[in-house]
């Protein structure tokens, strides 16, 4: 059996993924869940080359890491103390053992059903070895322009109603 | 068909879309004007009038069915009733808002609220209309996201940013899980597109994992109608939220959530065969799934309301209950349970928004929502009677009794279930026993208001000069809601509409 | 033995999935519940990918999952706007002491 280079990378990655996965459940402190988290996007993205999706590997790092990340980091340091930041992310144990249980049944099952599904693969399984963006940019201009100018609405309502949200907050401060 | 030629055949969305951004922009201009909560609601009751005229006018997609913005979305019969119910819902909550002292107290920015609004109409009506897994990811997070925004908006009650947080959590954690299940879906078909899904599954056998991927689906669609088990935001956004949004979270949504799921369950899996006999296409019995969550809705819904003390509270259960029911005729395989789910739907419009419209004004006066202020609440004076005696009219309708409108929903919804081609004996008992276990709670209320002569509480203030509006509005609403009960026939005809929605 | 085929993505996303799932349902901080929310889209996007790239589906996967990543970015502005005012009331961010509405 000779693992090639590309399979090791791909192995790595994934437990790169993987791995944090493990902090984010079960840290006791919600930076060090943070952190985790910043590590399985990173490996996602890499995932993302892999699956030639180079576009989605970039959007992947820009959003999710540049936005969501640091919004969730924001909302950590806006919102405790540093002092008890050990045990901000406390664990219910009731609902732990529950979830534990239901996780794992499904884990199992799934795996098994998703190892004996065929996925038949159709137009004999196309890659894009030239990149996505072209042809990304004109499907969204074309069969998915909708949803792209919707999403744009749906941000501006996004905008309008957390600044009021928030800066209801801020305001009061002020007061 | 195309992007371009699509543009005339969504001329109420693009208005509505156009009016929205013209109103930020005029409201940002004319901040002044805006800031009073009666002009933002009259001229945000103004657009969605014009978007419902137009709607009304333009698009006549039935008994054809239109595919616009190359299957984004359909115009049929079933998007073009649900639009107008979703539209009317939204009016509503405009007329209640403006009518409601609570909400014109507490709004400090009326202009960024009916923005929400215009937008949640917006989310709904895309959502009725959406043909492809992605257009409707897109506009039920567009819905479930202007609502979470809409539950917290106000800061006078300190329990609203709670809701809304849970609420968001759940909701979030739901259309996760319901992302998750689409992408199953996906690779199990390889098309986003309902037609595209339709057909691949007619042609290929594809198992267990086509159950699974359902299931998982059915969890964001069931939390936008809070079916059971994913329920347990409802109480507490209802009671949370500020009273005209959850009169309009008890019908808007909900019927836009039923709307999705028809469309799903029945373009995608549901061949229609000789002499309009449905059957189930594909590996997955989804009908036994859809009939076992409606017992479980209907049940749970109707023993937790029991032992409510908060009528919000009790009406956010009875909601729940009431949407097991729907649920049931949805599971029918029948045509006829298409039609009734609209036809229960619209009653309901009528008798939940009368019934939440009462608990408006008692709370205007009470500053509260408990069961207990309302005793003897017909016999304190003219008003009180007046809301006591509307209050009986919709509760007599949301049990089921004649000759109110919600007997005849709720007889049509038993008869979708008692179809020759596909009868669910054991539902239509589970659903007669629900309806004799609601009876209790609903005549709880109404022993309240007229058996107790005891004189407790606050006394009432007479009829208002500045609340015609809001009286009418009950009166109207409690009219239709004993006219349907005695002549149903144009209401049924409307229905009857969606009799050919499925090809 | 093939390793980067379909299925190696999918259980990975699998994990992913039941991770995030495992940590709504147990954690205390409104963030961390977040988090497992996050994990969860994340793991929808990445199976949209390797639908999209593996058996073939044509580009839409990878449309659906820009779309995911826009949305998911949309609702943590919601989240932390919720967030602030939750805290401003509450002085801490434990969802279960979310207890004036008893569920």
């Amino acid at each position: 059996m000779n693992i090639e280079i590309k399979e090791i990378v791909f192995i790595s990655i994934v437990l790169l993924t993987i791995a944090p996965c493990s902090v984010v459940a079960f840290s006791r402190n919600i930076l060090y869940s943070a952190f985790a988290l910043f590590f399985t996007f990173i490996g996602t993205s890499g995932l993302y080359f892999f699956l030639d999706a180079d576009f989605l590997a970039i959007v992947q790092l820009a959003v999710y890491i540049g936005g969501v990340l640091v919004l969730l980091l924001f909302a950590i340091l806006l919102t405790k103390n540093i002092d008890d930041i050990k045990k901000t992310n406390t664990i219910s144990l009731r609902r732990s053992i529950t979830a534990g249980i239901t996780v794992l049944v499904l884990f199992f099952s799934l795996f098994f059903v998703f190892l004996s599904t065929g996925w038949t693969p159709l137009n004999g399984g196309a890659a894009y070895p030239n990149g996505t963006i072209h042809e990304l940019g004109r499907l969204i201009l074309s069969k998915y322009l909708l949803p792209f100018e919707i999403a744009s609405l749906l941000l501006l309502a996004v905008l309008i109603g957390s600044l009021v949200l928030a800066g209801k907050t801020v305001r009061q401060r002020e007061d | 068909m195309g992007n371009l030629e699509s543009i005339r055949y969504f001329a109420p969305e693009g208005f509505l879309s156009v009016f929205i951004i013209t109103f930020l922009i005029a409201g940002l201009l004319r901040r002044k004007t805006f800031s009073k909560s009666s002009f933002s609601c009259i001229a945000g009751t103004a657009g969605l009038f014009l978007t419902l005229i137009l709607e009304l006018c333009i698009n006549t997609g039935y008994p054809d069915a239109i595919v616009i913005f190359s299957g984004m979305l359909k115009l049929d019969a079933l998007s073009h009733l649900f639009k107008i119910l979703c539209i009317s819902s939204s009016i509503l909550l405009f007329l209640f808002s403006y009518s409601s002292r609570e909400t014109s107290d507490s709004l400090k920015e009326p202009m960024e609220y009916a923005l929400l609004i215009l937008s949640c109409t917006l989310g709904m009506m895309l959502l009725v209309s959406s043909s492809n897994l992605l257009m409707m990811y897109l506009s039920l997070e567009f819905l479930s996201l202007t609502a979470y925004m809409l539950t917290g908006f106000t800061d006078k009650n300190e329990k609203a940013s709670e809701a809304a947080m849970k609420y968001l959590l759940y909701g979030g954690a739901a259309s996760g899980i319901m992302a998750y299940g689409l992408s199953l879906l996906y690779g199990i078909t390889g098309s986003l597109d309902y037609s595209g899904i339709h057909r691949f599954i007619a042609e290929n056998n594809s198992g267990i994992i086509l159950y699974i991927s359902m299931i998982f689906i059915f969890t964001g669609l069931g939390f936008k109608i809070a079916a059971f088990p994913f329920h347990a935001w409802c109480p507490d956004v209802y009671e949370g939220a500020l009273t005209p949004f959850t009169a309009f979270l008890s019908v808007g949504p909900k019927a836009a959530g039923f709307a999705v799921i028809i469309r799903f369950f029945y373009q995608i899996f549901t061949v229609r065969g000789e002499g309009d006999v449905l059957t189930v296409l594909g590996s997955a019995d989804w009908p036994a799934m859809l009939a076992i969550i409606s017992a479980l809705t209907m049940t749970f819904g109707n023993l937790a309301a029991l032992r409510q003390k908060n009528i919000k509270r009790l009406l956010a259960y009875s909601s729940i209950a009431h949407a097991g029911y729907m649920l049931m005729a949805a599971a029918s395989l029948t045509i006829l349970g298409i039609v009734s789910v609209f036809f229960y739907l619209s009653v309901y419009f009528l008798m939940n928004f009368g019934a939440f419209l009462v608990v408006i004004a008692v709370s205007n006066e009470f500053n509260s929502d408990e069961i207990e202020d309302y005793e003897g609440l017909a016999w304190k004076n003219s008003k009180g009677a007046f809301l006591a005696s509307m209050f009986a009219v919709f509760l007599f309708s949301l049990i089921g009794t004649p000759p109110f409108a919600g007997f005849i929903g709720k007889f049509y919804l038993l008869l979708s279930i008692l179809q020759p081609e596909n009868p669910i004996y054991w539902l239509a008992v589970v659903a007669v026993i629900n309806i004799i276990i609601s009876l209790y709670y609903y005549a709880r209320i109404l022993k309240t208001m007229f058996l107790s002569r005891r004189q407790k509480g606050t006394a009432l203030s007479g009829f208002e000069r500045g609340q015609y509006l809001q009286y009418s509005l009950m009166a109207g609403l409690a009219l239709f809601s004993i006219i349907f009960g005695i002549y149903w026939s144009p209401l049924n005809n409307i229905s009857m509409l969606l009799e050919n929605f499925i090809h | 033995m093939e390793i980067i085929t379909l299925q190696s993505f999918l259980i990975v996303s699998l994990i992913l999935f039941l991770t995030g799932l495992y940590t709504i349902v147990s954690r205390k901080n409104i963030i961390g519940i977040y988090m497992g929310i996050e994990l969860i889209l994340n793991s929808s996007a990445l199976n949209f990918a390797s639908f999209s790239r593996f058996a073939g589906r044509g580009l839409e996967g990878q449309v659906f999952s820009i779309f995911i990543i826009v949305l998911a970015a949309a609702e943590a502005a919601v989240a932390l706007a919720l967030l602030l005012a939750v805290f401003k009331r509450q002085r801490g961010i434990d969802a279960d002491k979310l207890n004036i509405l008893k569920g």
